[in-house]
């Protein structure tokens, strides 16, 4: 940052902002209040030889551990919406083939994007956060790649089966006879 | 004089915004004593503080000023970085702030028993955490439970509301949209004017 830039820091900013900064200065500036600390030891805190690494969500009761793997990253919940959308295409194709119908009238999710408010979505980054999965770029490809053509290989070995079918089941044509010897 | 309670602050802003000059000039403006993390030193506006070793308990009871902590030193692998141990076990009653923070905290809190202890001891130990970042997901959703006041600079990141785990998510997007919008102004003047533009919501 230029030196002008650095002296006009505050200089730029409107009236309403410079007296939120200034409140927030003083009131940062009074002493902070001595809270006493309740008188126990916090076990693996305290000793440092008591170390251990404990897994996420392995102390506390099972409400408590469930309300802290709702805390999920972003990535995770864009693996989540990911994953589902992927999921819900092949369930939709799956279903399409028993029925003979299209598989987009079996979609339930038409975008991966779910703005972040979808139950299901959060349930499943959720997950993702419980077990630590984290999507690479590699397992993202890979994934999205089986997950994509995984229909339309098993569409063309059905395909396959049904021309192999009727290729056996149409009548051979007769095999032409032997010129007899011309006596 | 009155006191008040120790509290969490979040300084949000893209590159170039002056996140990091704000903060030094809050605290310089506070005189207080403040030890500022960062994970190799950099930005460049921390270097003329002297560092300290967070370890030597000694060295922690500085009374006043600032003072560097490179979290890299104390990295002992990709998943484990002692920093807050040494923190949360040798200062008391100053500043903590944390710029960049995204390189040494991890995604979820619990990854890391002393980060967790800090968000609940924070009080008790009489430290004020001030968290410099690009984005609002660059810190663990649940430190926006505990945060009272946040410093929204520009920032294009979208800001999605179930990062900001807390009822005043839509003060601080409607700041950010605000915000972004003085700074591409002020961008366009070329006068250097984007420099500290930034709004305070508390929470």
């Amino acid at each position: 940052m230029s030196s002008n830039a650095k002296d006009s820091f505050f200089s730029q900013v409107d009236e309403q902002r410079a007296k939120d900064t200034e409140n927030f200065i003083s009131h940062m500036k009074k002493p902070r209040e001595e809270v006493e600390a309740p008188d126990f030891d916090i076990p693996g805190l305290v000793d440092e030889e008591e170390e251990s690494a404990s897994e996420p969500g392995s102390a506390g009761s099972p409400s408590d551990n469930n309300a802290l793997l709702l805390e999920y990253t972003s990535e995770q919940l864009w693996s989540a919406e990911l994953i589902l959308f992927k999921v819900d295409e092949v369930i939709a194709w799956i279903l399409s083939i028993f029925t003979d119908k299209s598989p987009d009238q079996y979609r339930k999710r038409k975008t991966a994007d779910s703005k972040g408010e979808d139950r299901e979505v959060q349930l499943a980054a959720a997950l993702l956060n419980k077990y630590q999965m984290k999507m690479s770029l590699e397992w993202a490809f890979i994934s999205l790649f089986v997950m994509g053509y995984a229909p339309v290989f098993i569409q063309a070995s059905q395909d396959a089966k049904q021309k192999k079918k009727k290729g056996s089941e149409a009548p051979t044509p007769p095999s032409p006879k032997p010129e007899a010897k011309k006596k | 004089m009155s006191e008040r309670d120790a509290q969490i602050t979040i300084i949000i802003g893209r590159n170039g915004t002056g996140k990091s000059t704000f903060c030094e000039q809050i605290i310089k403006a506070i005189k207080g004593r403040a030890i500022v993390c960062t994970y190799n030193g950099m930005p460049k506006i921390w270097r003329p503080y002297k560092e300290v070793d967070i370890k030597d308990k000694k060295k922690m009871a500085f009374k006043r000023g600032i003072r560097q902590v490179i979290a890299g030193r104390y990295e002992i692998s990709r998943n484990q970085n002692d920093t807050f141990k040494y923190i949360y076990k040798n200062f008391r009653n100053g500043f903590v702030v944390f710029d960049d923070a995204r390189g040494y905290i991890g995604s979820n809190v619990d990854n890391d028993k002393y980060f967790r202890q800090l968000l609940l001891d924070f009080r008790h130990r009489m430290l004020d955490l001030i968290f410099v970042v690009h984005t609002p997901s660059d810190v663990p959703p649940r430190v926006w439970g505990f945060t009272s006041t946040v410093f929204v600079g520009a920032t294009d990141s979208l800001v999605n509301k179930s990062q900001i785990k807390t009822d005043s998510a839509d003060r601080v997007i409607e700041a950010q949209r605000e915000i972004n919008e003085l700074y591409r102004a002020a961008k366009a003047r070329g006068d250097n004017s984007h420099y500290g533009l930034f709004k305070m919501v508390q929470l």
